[in-house]
């Protein structure tokens, strides 16, 4: 008891320390240290024990744990009192998957106290009734097709046996050196709040061990897709709808404080009536675009804004902005707008038609140190209209303020959608509510693509090389 | 891009609807009240538990906390302040309607081991190590939360809690961070105690447990929306307000570690938070606290008690906080 108080004492941390970082640090764990080798008497037996443990782990999801035949541990209490739990209790309360899971040195750690404390939420006493019905099990769901792989995750076409759609099932590999990818992290817990017509819905989440498999709906198609299909011809009407629907669920991103910083025509998920989704939330958030994926793939330059190709880390929401001005030229002219495979050539194909920045058009661009470094030449801006001749002239306002360097000036998603040029829409677009589609509108039907090609568009054809953007 | 600092911005008399002499009133009047109190005498209920060691003298060589800690003061961009017009409404609304959503509820009232003493070290400790880091604020609300809402779903034994909270830091860089530490790093913070093996499981089940709810509203969001929105309203008062900033989110940090400050929304600890340094730095124009749609009484309660806070921490707070303005409020509030 005495060394407890002494423990105390030395352990009243301050929240500045006169010590430094270290030395806390050192004096902290200390503590731990010591409170553990109170707790377990035998220490190099535990050491031993959890190595071999980690080696069992998640090579053999299915052998027996090598605790098993052991004794229950004890577990000493604050106020004296023993308790006994055997693993099988803990691993249940804990309702994850039997033991070899987990070492039972932790596992014994973990115990609960009472089972009522396992239901404080409602929402969690829904959850496990879901889940009687299916929900977070793997078994609800029928594999089907693999649609890719990456480093970090595989995608199937699946089947949901509870209602019987198809489904994408993102499986996510937990076992890295650095726990659950970040991307996976973000992505689950911002889509976890997001909800609308235009974003791909996160149905469900199933949590082994070793994997995470996202199930989100099924989307046969993307942009990309539907541009070679209609060989890269769209209509003009079509091109309108799309963008609304870009917009409009980008507007409700940002409005949720939300970038997703990776927009591209992969991501744009488009399912047979027309519906768009933005798919894909694995950088938002994140506070730097990577320039290399995990698998050190290139992340694509050609949707990425000015600003950012010159280094710059404070940006917001105008991020989003550039890549739709881009992605909108696409639907247009069929063809990528500023498809650079180097930082330097992206900057230049993009100068090279917006004309050179100046401090006129980009406030404060001049004292720029990497623009300078550059030296570029001196390019004069082109009129939009001779490279995209078939927008309006609405449109080509709209692609202006889009692709404006100034990220301050760029127009946001809000108002992008209250833009003339979605005026031939009519007024009912801007009521609808969040979660419904822009078809429900009776008014609103997809064209006939001049380009298209028929009968291919609902074909497997192009199975191998879908939803590279998944990953 | 355009650098100029609002703090340079030009004086103008615009927008000072917000303030009227009957809140300058109020706010004077708890100042007396509080110097009153006894210094450690918290009321018998209030479980304040000051994160500090009030006997040392001020510290020398804590030059990581200090620099990154200096970061709170820096002004608001002027593309943030484009966006915030955009879109902060919208941002509040949200996060508003959702921080009821994402509060833990007593997470200690089941806890057989885990003491408010021992997470008041806990976080103490968690807050130099993430300035240590160079982390966010951000970061550390989101940890504190993801730990406050682990325990109430399972009970935690005390030999891995200081695990447990460098795995919800882990967590929590994850998420806003743009290099997140790795888990060797982390280990070592915990002289390596603990295994990489158990840190990551550790992880799985913080994950499976949260259900990868973890984008919790943070006070860092309300103090920065606060924030914007008196600028708006008064463009002269971009000094004070980043001041106020400054000091409010050293006043944070010190209610994140009190869990006697559990119970109260992010919301209203950033509005109080604010309103208290408004007051320790004597700004001419402060905050209108009704900004944040919390009655008079509840605003006050939070108050008190962050005064409370603050004064039984006067030797420590300086020490978080940017030189200028621990200078200023060091002779204030005394």
């Amino acid at each position: 008891m005495n060394k407890m108080k002494t423990f105390k004492r030395r352990f009243s941390l301050s929240v500045p320390r006169t010590e430094t970082i270290e030395e806390s640090l050192a004096e902290f764990t200390e503590q731990f240290n010591q409170l553990n080798n109170r707790k377990n008497e035998d220490l190099a037996q535990g050491h031993l024990h959890l190595g071999h443990l980690s080696r069992d782990i998640r090579s053999q999801p299915s052998s027996t744990s090598p605790s098993e035949g052991r004794s229950p541990t004890t577990v000493r209490y604050r106020n004296g009192n023993q308790r006994r739990f055997s693993m099988e209790d803990v691993s249940k309360r804990l309702s994850l998957p039997p033991e070899p899971s987990l070492p039972p040195e932790f596992l014994q750690k973990l115990e609960m106290e009472s089972p009522e404390i396992s239901k404080p939420l409602s929402r969690m006493s829904r959850r496990a009734s879901l889940s009687d019905i299916g929900f977070g099990k793997m078994e609800t769901y029928d594999k089907m097709d693999k649609l890719g792989e990456g480093t970090y995750a595989t995608v199937f076409k699946g089947r949901s046996k509870l209602t019987k759609n198809l489904v994408a099932l993102k499986e996510i590999r937990l076992e890295h050196e650095e726990g659950a990818p970040c991307t996976a992290i973000r992505e689950v817990s911002l889509l976890k709040n997001l909800k609308h017509a235009n974003i791909v819905t996160l149905h469900d989440i199933i949590h082994t061990t070793c994997s995470l498999t996202l199930v989100f709906e099924y989307l046969d198609s993307d942009l990309k897709q539907y541009l070679d299909n209609c060989g890269n011809l769209m209509s003009m009407y079509n091109v309108k709808i799309f963008m609304f629907q870009l917009l409009r669920g980008l507007s409700y991103c940002h409005r949720h404080k939300i970038l997703h910083r990776d927009l591209k025509p992969q991501n744009l998920l488009i399912n047979g009536k027309g519906e768009l989704k933005l798919a894909d939330f694995g950088l938002a958030r994140a506070k730097s675009v990577p320039t290399k994926t995990y698998s050190n793939e290139v992340v694509t330059l050609w949707y990425r804004p000015p600003d950012v190709l010159l280094g710059s880390t404070e940006y917001s929401t105008p991020i989003d902005m550039w890549g739709v001005g881009c992605i909108h030229y696409e639907m247009v002219t069929g063809r990528p707008m500023f498809p650079g495979s180097t930082v330097k050539e992206e900057l230049h194909l993009i100068f090279r038609l917006l004309g050179t920045p100046t401090e006129e058009s980009w406030p404060g661009i001049t004292s720029n140190e990497e623009f300078k470094a550059y030296s570029f030449t001196q390019y004069r801006v082109q009129p939009l209209i001779n490279h995209a001749p078939r927008l309006d002239t609405e449109g080509i306002d709209l692609l202006t303020s889009l692709l404006l360097y100034d990220a301050r000036r760029r127009i946001s998603a809000e108002l992008a959608l209250r833009h003339p040029y979605f005026m031939t829409l009519g007024e009912r677009v801007h009521l609808l509510p969040e979660t419904a589609s822009i078809f429900s509108l009776k008014e609103i039907q997809l064209q006939k693509d001049p380009g298209y090609r028929g009968s291919g568009f609902q074909h497997s054809a192009r199975g191998k090389n879908r939803r590279q953007s998944i990953f | 891009m355009v650098t100029t600092s609002p703090a340079e911005g030009r004086p103008s008399a615009v927008g000072r609807r917000r303030r009227t002499p009957a809140k300058r009133q109020r706010a004077e009047d708890v100042t007396p009240e509080e110097r009153a109190e006894p210094q450690g005498s918290a009321e018998p209920g209030l479980q304040l538990r000051a994160p500090v060691k009030k006997s040392k003298a001020p510290p020398v060589g804590r030059v990581a906390g200090r620099l990154s800690s200096s970061g709170g003061c820096q002004p608001m961009h002027p593309l943030e302040l484009r966006v915030f017009r955009d879109y902060g409404q919208s941002w509040y609304r949200f996060r508003k309607e959702r921080e009821g959503k994402f509060h833990p509820l007593d997470p200690l009232a089941r806890q057989p081991q885990v003491t408010a003493e021992a997470r008041c070290k806990l976080i103490s400790w968690l807050i130099p190590v993430h300035k240590h880091f160079g982390f966010s604020f951000e970061s550390l609300c989101l940890a504190v939360n993801t730990l406050d809402r682990f325990l109430t779903t399972t009970p935690v034994a005390a030999d891995c809690f200081q695990l447990l909270g460098v795995t919800t830091l882990f967590i929590a860089c994850k998420q806003v961070e743009v290099h997140p530490p790795k888990v060797k790093q982390l280990l070592a913070l915990c002289c390596d105690t603990f295994s990489h093996q158990q840190l990551c499981n550790l992880e799985c089940i913080i994950l499976n447990k949260l259900r990868f709810n973890l984008a919790a509203p943070t006070i860092n969001f309300f103090l920065e929306y606060f924030t914007y929105v008196r600028m708006e309203a008064c463009e002269a008062d971009a000094w004070e307000a980043n001041n106020a900033k400054a000091l409010a989110k050293g006043v944070a940090e010190l209610s994140l570690a009190d869990y006697a400050f559990n119970k109260y929304m992010p919301s209203l600890l950033a509005v109080c938070c604010l309103g208290l340094a408004d007051q320790m730095l004597h700004h001419q124009r402060p905050l209108d606290l009704h900004l944040s749609d919390y009655s008079e009484e509840i605003l006050q309660d939070c108050l008190d008690k962050l005064h409370l806070l603050v004064s039984l921490n006067e030797d420590s707070l300086p020490l978080v906080l940017p030189p200028e303005i621990s200078e200023q409020c060091l002779h204030v509030d005394k």
